[in-house]
């Protein structure tokens, strides 16, 4: 059991931070990235509270409120790649149905599919993808795990971790943990796991994640050094997304072994992979953790690619619980006395990008008062109703749930006269013809919602023509290599970070790798949002932001987007607003 | 007096007699038309496509994107439905019967083209293979072995996936799947025709080998392409819809059927929305059912132990 | 014999050589392998780099040489996706396909022979005109709209069998098993009882069937012993060839019911730019197709010397 609440830890750090300033360690820059950190570890109830405070020595530290959720400025480094296209909701629907009811956690197979042909491999190390991060927090640990309410990163498999140089991390672990093969847990094991996914001969498809690990020291049997290339206050965000490998049983037996068997010290054992099949787990009743005890003796994750034939298999009671529940079968799922629509808001919000900035080529939106009549050309909130029921409007990209989000803004009426006389003010009276780069759908009714949109824009001139990635990865890059326009579809999900810099930044700063849009006056906003330790001001700052980001109209204005899971009626289970879900605390329904 | 009784007695005779041939012709006629009686109704069926195909302006109200999104999934007229949409709408509002009608443009249009350029290359290298002979046949005959080695399918996908999915590209991809099929039969009917005497005398006599292919042996291939040939256009038609349900072929807004069938994948879910996945299907059977019976009558025909039978 | 055995053994090779080369060309021009391989955040440089390192700058053709050189030996490189070897995936997905396939040529088989051999026996009575309607309605069947529609109705809304998927080994597999198998049926079953027919047809007319008839024995024998034995030459003759249509068939029922063969491999990593894996399958397939299509061969110029051309 740890002495530090998670709490406790961020703000050690934060003080930490403070000193190294004034000691004129670190810059005002690292410091500021420091301050997002902490704040952003906040309860989202607390992200609305104004937590006022000095800029110069930053001591505005509250304990207890973390307030102003600054957000922790995450370069797409985080494993959660951008957004673009992830295979939908393909993250396990890792509901853990739990069949009988028992406290003490009896017996019972909890079946969930995974929206996913088949993983590719068991070794967490080796791929980069959401699905597998689910998998693998159920089999493996990590050194520290996120509480979904607070947002803040509790001990895990560390007891505390702590900044005491700029550049040194010394993380304290727990002495109790064993893997499943029996063996410990040491700072050995920290150490090796942290070689190996830095290891430009490991390949690994985290090793972007870890790119300012510079190496790991042991300092004794359960504490380490982490040593980073600069000062690193993100570093936190690490400790939540690296499962740990044993490092004996990993080097006796190499590579391909891993790949195919998932030994960790997880609440729940590896029994078998069938490949692309399923993946099955038992229990691990020996778990270290005396506050995870999972309900179900055995964890079956299917690998069923398809919503309707997940569906299918939820309303047959073939499994438990399903991640992705079309809109229009809510009703279905409802009456079916089998299983029940769980409905999420999640911070993920969709966007459709339009080139401002000419990176894919010179193209209409490249004026202005195009890119105005293609956000009144679409009846946003016709989509919604009809189509994704429950999407929260977003005028200037932000999500209601993003600290900063200002009411007040208004959203693009649905006017299509008036897009008409835009394009015909623009120059271009008989309209334009434009293509729309997309990868796979997202989310339910995506496609539906596209063409929407399409016909939509089509009324007033704006002609469009889709090319269809099949592939997110594929789409993925040609995005990032600006080869994606002028229009295409996007999502993001901010890192799970509910500040507006969270998604401002990586969409329209013109540092970021992701954006189209090149606007200095943004940029200095924006940078003055990051640096900023008052949270009014803040708030007012990116008030600002919101305003030029509406008069710009970067993007066409959506919404941020509900989830639908679909989870049996025998199991009790609620999904994460982070969309990383964890199974372990379902329950059976009594 | 008798030879002009006998004049008008023949002239009856032979008016009658010509009648009866008349009528015995259009008895073969019907009678042959009875046999081929699945061709018969298969080509009307197609005629009918292809009026629908060609007036599908005229025989709907809307145009096939045309709809309001509250509008979407209204039931079809047996359904409770009214006569607005008596095929109903789909998940955007778009009436359903005009997207199916427009859609046969799709196929037919689709179908057509790709057995036409397949044809054409096959045709084209079937006739170098067995005129000339030798290596070049070597070479194509090789080509064609490799082709019908790898599965179709795939081999689709696979080049649509580098040019990207549009109905050019679907058009050229089939075409270019497709054409082995023609290389085999031409290349072995020009052999057979090739050393038929007529041939050989041509030859000596000079005649340019393109005037020999052209005048002498191209037209005794028509019946076997045209008999592959209606196959074909029913097999393309199927393997563009497939193109589209996997994503990879006609683009949306435009109806392809195969598409229609993926978009009604999600509602699969209820008996009452069951008719959004069958129509479409029911659509791409129906024609291609209706150019198989077609191409059997004309087999039949084309055959000339079949034939006598008539 | 052996002279022909030789040049079939050689014409199949050509065709599997000419396959990989078509399909690495093919898999060369979907996608590059650095974006792929590369997370998608990896900056210019390292990409570059990265190229420099796997040799995917070189000119294809030397890339292609090597892929050979490997291939031959059964190294196909490994997946993009998930570092293992390619082959060794498709060799795991192969008794997935190997059971489909089986599944539909039996029932194919099953369906096929007697109705076969009942339209050619009773030509041109109502029997024969069922069975016409059902081979042309049979070759006309979008199976993959059949594939849907089963599973609507029997997976979805009656419940009475699993959707999709492969299910446990045991009676689980064989409830998973029966739809794609009547779709995969259905797809071959036309073609197979054509050549039933005509094969039959054929044998029935022949002299020795009269000869048999004018001496008497009865018609069952005349049919099983006489007629049907030389009729079953032809049609596993045509089964063998068509065994690369099964295959393209196989392909797409196993993309309608998710089940985990060869062809559902292939399209997903055509769809991911996964060459190795799409290489591999294909000349996998290839293989497998051409092995069968020369046994065929060898096994009718063995029978019946007049055809060793």
């Amino acid at each position: 059991m740890s002495d530090l609440t998670g709490q406790q830890i961020n703000d050690k750090i934060y003080a930490n931070w403070q000193r190294f300033y004034r000691e004129g360690r670190i810059d005002r820059r690292t410091l500021m990235r420091a301050v997002m950190v902490w704040a952003g570890a906040g309860s989202v109830a607390g992200l609305l509270a104004a937590c006022g405070g000095d800029d110069d020595d930053g001591n505005s530290a509250n304990s207890g409120t973390t307030g102003g959720g600054a957000a922790t400025s995450a370069p797409a480094e985080a494993t959660d790649a951008p957004a673009g296209a992830t295979d939908a909701p393909a993250e396990a629907t890792t509901g853990e149905s739990e069949g009988s009811t028992d406290a003490g956690g009896e017996g019972g197979t909890l079946r969930v599919i995974l929206d996913q042909s088949d993983l590719p491999t068991m070794d967490p190390h080796m791929h980069n993808l959401r699905t597998g991060i689910i998998a693998f927090y159920h089999t493996h640990d990590n050194l520290g795990e996120r509480n979904a309410e607070t947002n803040l990163i509790e001990p895990w498999l560390a007891e505390s971790w702590e900044n005491i140089e700029p550049t040194v991390w010394e993380i304290k672990l727990r002495q109790d943990v064993k893997f499943h093969n029996g063996d410990d847990f040491t700072a050995e094991t920290v150490k090796w796991n942290w070689d190996r996914v830095i290891n430009p001969d490991q390949k690994s498809p985290q090793l972007g994640n870890h790119a300012q690990i510079a190496g790991v020291d042991i300092v004794d049997d359960y504490t380490v050094h982490v040593n980073t290339k600069e000062p690193y206050p993100i570093f936190v965000e690490r400790l939540q997304n690296f499962q740990m490998i044993p490092e004996k049983l990993a080097q006796e037996k190499g590579d391909e072994w891993l790949a195919e068997n998932a030994v960790g010290s997880g609440p729940y054992k590896f029994v078998e992979w069938k490949h692309g099949q399923e993946l099955v787990l038992t229990r691990n009743d020996d778990y270290w953790n005396p506050d995870v005890k999972p309900a179900y003796k055995d964890l079956i994750l299917r690998f069923v690619p398809g919503v309707p034939t997940q569906l299918a298999e939820l309303l047959a009671g073939n499994v438990d619980i399903v991640r992705v529940v079309p809109f229009d079968q809510m009703k279905a799922v409802e009456n079916s006395g089998v299983a029940t629509p769980i409905t999420q808001a999640i911070l993920r919000v969709g966007i459709t990008r339009l080139d401002a900035m000419g990176r894919s080529g010179p193209n209409p939106f490249q004026d202005v008062k195009v890119r105005h009549a293609a956000n009144h050309a679409c009846d946003i909130q016709g989509y919604i109703d009809a189509l994704q029921p429950g999407g929260d409007r977003t005028p200037a990209m932000l999500n209601p749930m993003h600290f900063g989000f200002d009411p007040s803004i208004e959203p693009h009426e649905y006017d299509p006269d008036k897009a008409k006389q835009l394009l015909t003010e623009a120059g271009y009276p008989d309209g334009i013809d434009v293509k729309w780069v997309r990868g796979p759908s997202s989310m339910p009714n995506q496609d539906q919602v596209d063409q929407a949109m399409q016909r939509d824009l089509a009324a007033v001139g704006i002609r469009v023509e889709f090319e269809t990635l099949s592939d997110g990865n594929v789409f993925t890059t040609r995005h990032n290599e600006g080869n994606a326009g002028p229009m295409c579809s996007y999502n993001w999900g901010s890192y799970s970070v509910f500040d507006a810099d969270g998604i401002y930044w990586d969409m329209l700063h013109t540092d970021s790798i992701f954006t189209y849009y090149n606007n200095p006056d943004l940029d200095a906003l924006l940078d003055e949002g990051r640096s900023s330790l008052d949270q009014d001001h803040r708030k007012e700052i990116y008030s600002k932001a919101q305003r030029l980001v509406r008069d710009e109209a970067p993007v066409i204005f959506m919404w941020g987007f509900h989830s639908v899971w679909g989870v049996s009626n025998k199991v009790d289970w609620k999904p994460r607003a982070d969309e990383i879900d964890m199974y372990f605390t379902a329950k059976p329904k009594a | 007096m008798a030879s002009v009784g006998s004049a008008t007695q023949d002239s009856v005779n032979s008016a009658f007699s010509q009648q009866r041939l008349r009528q015995r012709t259009l008895r073969s006629v019907l009678q042959a038309a009875w046999k081929l009686r699945m061709s018969v109704i298969g080509g009307v069926i197609l005629l009918i496509l292809v009026f629908i195909a060609a007036a599908a302006p005229i025989l709907s109200p809307y145009t096939p994107e045309e709809g309001r999104t509250v509008d979407r999934l209204q039931p079809p007229i047996w359904q409770g439905g009214s006569w607005s949409h008596p095929l109903g709408t789909d998940g955007i509002g778009r009436d359903y019967a005009t997207r199916l009608m427009y859609g046969t443009r799709i196929a037919l249009a689709v179908g057509l083209l790709a057995t036409l350029l397949s044809g054409a290359i096959g045709i084209a290298l079937g006739v170098m293979a067995g005129f000339f002979g030798g290596r070049i046949d070597a070479i194509i005959s090789t080509l064609v072995n490799v082709m019908m080695t790898f599965p179709f399918i795939l081999l689709a996908l696979a080049v649509i996936s580098v040019l990207g999915a549009s109905f050019t590209n679907v058009v050229l991809v089939l075409g270019i799947g497709a054409w082995p099929i023609y290389t085999r039969v031409v290349k072995f009917e020009v052999e057979r025709i090739k050393s038929l005497d007529y041939i050989h005398a041509g030859r000596v006599l000079g005649v340019s080998n393109l005037r020999l292919m052209a005048r002498h042996i191209m037209p005794n291939l028509v019946n076997a392409i045209i008999v592959i040939g209606t196959v074909q256009v029913a097999r393309l038609i199927i393997s563009e819809a497939f193109l589209s349900f996997l994503g990879l072929g006609i683009q949306p807004p435009t109806p392809s059927w195969g598409y229609m069938l993926q978009e009604s994948q999600a509602f699969m879910f209820s008996w009452s929305d069951i008719w959004l996945p069958t129509l479409p299907g029911l659509a791409i059977f129906i024609t291609a059912l209706s150019i198989n019976f077609v191409g059997d009558g004309l087999r039949d025909l084309m055959d000339p132990h079949q034939r006598a039978s008539l | 014999m052996g002279a022909y055995v030789m040049h079939r053994v050689i014409q199949m090779l050509i065709a599997v050589f000419g396959i990989s080369v078509i399909v690495f060309i093919i898999t060369n021009m979907i996608g590059d392998p650095v974006n792929v391989l590369l997370p998608p955040e990896t900056p210019y440089e390292q990409r570059e780099i990265f190229r420099e390192e796997m040799g995917f700058n070189r000119p294809l053709y030397i890339q292609y040489a090597d892929f050979l050189s490997s291939a031959v030996r059964g190294d196909f490189g490994n997946s993009f996706r998930t570092e293992r070897s390619a082959l060794s995936l498709v060799m795991e997905r192969m008794p997935a396909t190997l059971l489909l396939t089986v599944a539909g040529t039996i029932l194919a088989t099953v369906i096929a022979i007697p109705m076969g051999i009942l339209s050619a026996y009773k030509r041109y009575t109502i029997w024969d005109n069922l069975s016409t309607l059902f081979v042309v309605a049979g070759q006309a069947m979008p199976i993959f709209w059949l594939g849907l529609m089963l599973i609507i109705v029997f997976g979805v809304n009656l419940k009475w069998l699993p959707p999709s998927g492969y299910g446990e080994m045991g009676i689980d597999r064989l409830k998973h098993l029966i739809l794609p198998t009547v779709v995969l049926g259905v797809f071959l079953a036309p073609v197979t009882e054509r050549l039933v027919r005509s094969g039959m047809l054929d044998a029935l007319t022949q002299d020795y069937v009269r000869t048999a008839r004018a001496k008497g024995l009865s018609e069952r024998v005349v049919l099983s012993r006489h007629a049907f034995r030389n009729t079953m030459i032809p049609v596993i003759t045509v089964l063998g060839l068509q065994f690369g249509q099964l295959l393209g068939g196989a392909v797409i029922t196993e993309s309608v019911f998710a089940w985990p063969g060869v062809g559902l491999l292939a399209i997903d990593s055509i769809r991911n730019a996964d060459f190795p894996v799409t290489q591999a399958a294909v000349v996998t397939l290839a293989i497998i197709i051409s092995l069968v299509n020369l046994s065929v061969d060898i096994l009718v110029g063995f029978i019946d010397p007049r055809l060793r051309q």
